[in-house]
């Protein structure tokens, strides 16, 4: 059968002549003027920013340029002082985070699994869950003897709430089918919360720890700010107060490199754990 | 005869499911008030014992009235609000119409949400210091950070939105002779409306969670700021009321916007 | 009344399959060419996969034709350098249905000619839909919403909608699939009933062979994939027609010359199935 040459790349390599190359199919195939466009809007960004702050539009006078920066990660990303920085702030949000997985997975679930705990816990849990996390951060200071454990205290209540929530969800929402089903086939109440609503709600589990992960960093970078001492929340402010203002940049990169990691590994862990389903 | 004798037995069963129902709405309702009197006394007997200096709920509750009656009080609230509705109404004024074209047109996307994508990662608390270079003047560089929260929320729910709405229905729309700007009209305004509204009200949660941030760190006035101040006054039952009335206000809030999208979304079975 | 569809050739028309995108042409429909007369109702039946589908969405726009012509009243509506322009006077109703959830029913059927501008006054557009509704039956549900009408009313619905845009030329693309036997027999009297009403060209896809006798002028066969006409069945039973007629000879004759020449056509698309699933 003749294949037909449209000559429109837009339909990728579907039509191309027979006697062209398998090569020249694969490569049609992976570019086409799509492809193109992502990187390319990245770069107008920096041009965009280059040309703001190189001509001193309105506000952007104080504003770094790019090659400012560039210079400034170039010569603080090899030192030591900068990788305590990051050091210290991805073991505090680690150590919240992980206690709230517990809690808040648990939590979550016993809720969800049986009422009489949910009504007893929940209102509890209502009326602190619209609290702004950062809101509890005086607080925090004088509930904990030690500033580490009111910053640990304070990633924890970042991330416990979505957690909770979200487990719940899955843990409720579970298709009643598929308990009637494993009933019928004859299971007992352990096994199917084992095997029926632990999988079942893994996926809103995993929904609610990758929220969690972004408000994890959100309240570091916070605490640090305000309360100092090490981290890449401090590093950023300091940079604003030493005004040595192509740090903040490179402090917010920084931040935003850490917490798109935190999500990722999240997101890995989630699809490996469950291969029957794709998490984004 | 016998008709009638089955129906006044299944008016007595429907009673009685009716009393056994109310039974238990009662039972759960009174669990309920009862968990939150549990709550206080753990926070009582917390506060006495392990974590002293933190106020108990009698002595925050006799602040509270006292500080209620401060003139002080209303103003933090007031500016705090005026924050918030601005940074939200600048988000969702920008937001929106970039989420649905972002999710509807697929040019628009390639060009703008790689950038989206890659200054998403960036915790708003972050972008304080360079929102002060920005905005010298103080107010501007506070209601930057509602906006940010609010933005991502709204947009990325406006292209999820449009998303997941139906392909036939643009067919049917070009079907029936629609322009784009119709299809815009007809299809995508209505059939991202759902989502549009869930992202609304986690935008004006969003916001609420920044501003507190940036009147902590730069502000002056505003409750997030009221929070540290008592902090630094000693005055800790200050720190609880202004706590719970943040956590009172973005609830507030949020609710009001989900029960306008109810009222919107009349057509669809919403909770 | 008056439309000629007129198919020219279309050699080749590669369709992508997003979960095979090696570089294998797909040929859904090859050298495929018949002709629509103006006011006729015609079915096409096929296997599955044999390119009903996308024949009719090349007619209604949705696709690009890689070879070949479409003409619509000697008008070139589609060929391989045009783009893709869908309208309203090829209105299509769709096998899942599409009926803009948020749209009370007469908001709905109401929606094509006002997104034309093509009416003068608001009243007078909403009386011509509420007459069309009552013929289908539906007058009382013009206030609903489409959430709360069975898949029968809203089916008829759509069918309404797509009569009042005055189209050519109505697609149908299987649109009694989803509905139960006893749902089906009664929109096939409804759909009857507005084509002998109005009388435009209807395209109907089904596979249901009884559906496509008891409805249609003429029926179409197309081969499996790569789909092309296999042959044309003319349907000499007088209209209007009802539903004793299933239980006729001539109804029984046309049913077997039907099934014979489907199965055999079934048979390869079957094998050819089980081949593919070997790789």
């Amino acid at each position: 059968m003749k294949k037909i040459n449209t000559g429109n790349k837009k339909e990728h390599a579907y039509e191309t002549r027979e006697d062209v190359g398998a090569i020249t199919r694969y490569i049609r195939r992976k570019i086409s003027w799509g492809t193109f466009r992502q990187p390319l809007s990245i770069l107008l960004m920096l041009i965009v920013w280059h040309l703001l702050t190189t001509y001193e539009a309105p506000l952007f006078k104080q504003v770094p340029k790019p090659l400012e920066v560039l210079n400034t990660a170039i010569s603080s990303v090899p030192t030591e002082a900068y990788w305590m920085h990051v050091l210290y702030s991805n073991k505090r949000v680690l150590s919240g985070f992980v206690i709230a997985i517990a809690t808040g997975v648990s939590l979550g679930l016993l809720m969800g699994y049986r009422t009489l705990f949910q009504n007893w816990t929940f209102p509890c849990f209502e009326v602190l869950r619209p609290i702004p996390p950062i809101a509890w951060l005086p607080i925090s200071v004088i509930m904990f003897p030690t500033p580490e454990m009111s910053v640990t205290y304070l990633v924890f209540i970042g991330a416990f709430f979505p957690i909770v929530l979200n487990t719940l969800l899955g843990a409720v929402t579970v298709g009643e089918n598929y308990k009637r089903a494993a009933m019928s086939l004859g299971a007992t109440p352990k096994y199917i919360f084992r095997r029926i609503i632990l999988p079942g709600a893994t996926p809103s589990i995993f929904v609610g720890m990758m929220v969690g992960a972004g408000m994890t960093w959100e309240m570091v970078v916070a605490a640090e700010m305000i309360a100092g001492g090490l981290g890449l929340g401090y590093m950023t402010w300091d940079a604003y107060v030493v005004i040595a203002y192509p740090k903040i940049i490179l402090g917010m990169i920084s931040i935003g490199i850490c917490g798109a990691i935190l999500s990722g590994v999240v997101r890995l862990i989630g699809n490996k754990i469950m291969p029957w389903r794709q998490l984004f | 005869m016998e008709n009638r004798a089955a129906e006044i037995i299944f008016e007595e069963v429907e009673v009685k499911k009716r009393k056994a129902a109310r039974k238990e709405g009662a039972k759960t309702l009174i669990i309920k008030t009862l968990s939150i009197f549990a709550g206080a006394i753990c926070w009582y007997i917390l506060s006495h014992t392990i974590m002293t200096k933190v106020p108990d709920p009698i002595v925050t509750i006799t602040g509270t009235i006292e500080t209620i009656q401060t003139p002080w009080f209303y103003k933090s609230i007031v500016y705090s609000i005026f924050r918030v509705f601005t940074g939200f109404c600048i988000g969702t004024l920008i937001g929106l119409p970039m989420g649905l074209l972002m999710g509807w047109l697929r040019v628009f996307r390639d060009f703008t949400f790689p950038v989206f994508e890659t200054l998403r990662p960036i915790p708003p608390v972050a972008w304080v210091p360079l929102s002060i270079l920005i905005f010298v003047k103080l107010e501007l560089s506070i209601i930057f950070l509602p906006f940010l929260g609010s933005f991502y929320a709204i947009a990325l729910n406006g292209k999820l939105g449009v998303e997941q709405i139906d392909p036939s229905l643009f067919r049917a729309a070009k079907c029936l002779g629609a322009n784009r700007w119709q299809v815009f009209r007809y299809v995508v305004l209505p059939g991202a409306l759902t989502a549009v509204f869930m992202g609304l009200a986690i935008g004006m949660g969003m916001a609420w969670i920044t501003v507190v941030a940036a009147e902590m760190i730069s502000g002056e006035y505003g409750i997030g700021y009221m929070t540290w101040q008592s902090y630094n006054l000693i005055r800790y039952h200050d720190c609880l009321l202004a706590m719970f009335t943040i956590g009172l206000l973005g609830y507030g809030s949020s609710s009001i916007i989900r029960m306008l999208g109810n009222k919107f979304l009349a057509w669809k079975k919403v909770y | 009344m008056i439309e000629k569809i007129k198919e020219g050739h279309i050699v080749v028309k590669n369709v992508t399959k997003v979960y095979d995108p090696y570089g294998v042409n797909v040929h859904a429909v090859d050298n495929c060419s018949f002709e629509i007369v103006p006011g006729e109702f015609m079915a096409m039946v096929g296997p599955s996969g044999c390119g009903k589908t996308t024949m009719l969405n090349m007619i209604a726009g949705f696709d690009t034709v890689t070879e070949g012509e479409i003409y619509l009243d000697g008008e070139l509506i589609a060929s391989a350098k045009r783009k893709l322009m869908p309208g309203p006077d090829r209105m299509v109703v769709f096998q899942l249905g599409a009926l803009f959830p948020w749209l009370t029913v007469i908001d709905n059927v109401c929606l094509g000619p006002k997104i034309q501008g093509k009416f003068s006054n608001e009243k007078e557009l909403k009386e011509k839909g509420r007459e069309l509704l009552s013929v289908a039956g539906l007058e009382e549900f013009e206030n609903t919403f489409p959430m709360n009408l069975s898949s029968g009313m809203q089916r008829r619905v759509e069918i309404v909608r797509a009569l009042m845009t005055e189209p050519k030329i109505l697609l149908l693309d299987e649109p009694f699939r989803a509905l139960d036997a006893m749902t089906k027999s009664v929109m096939h009297r409804y759909l009857l009933e507005l084509y002998d009403l109005t009388g435009r060209s209807i395209m109907f896809i089904t596979h249901d062979l009884r559906e496509a006798i008891f409805l249609a002028s003429r029926v179409f066969i197309m081969t499996t994939r790569p789909g092309t006409l296999k042959t044309m069945l003319k349907i000499d039973i007088p209209r209007p027609r009802s539903i004793d007629m299933i239980s006729s000879k001539e109804f029984l004759m046309y049913k077997q010359e039907l099934i014979d020449v489907v199965h055999e056509e079934a048979v390869k698309a079957f094998e050819r199935g089980e081949r593919e699933l070997a790789i």
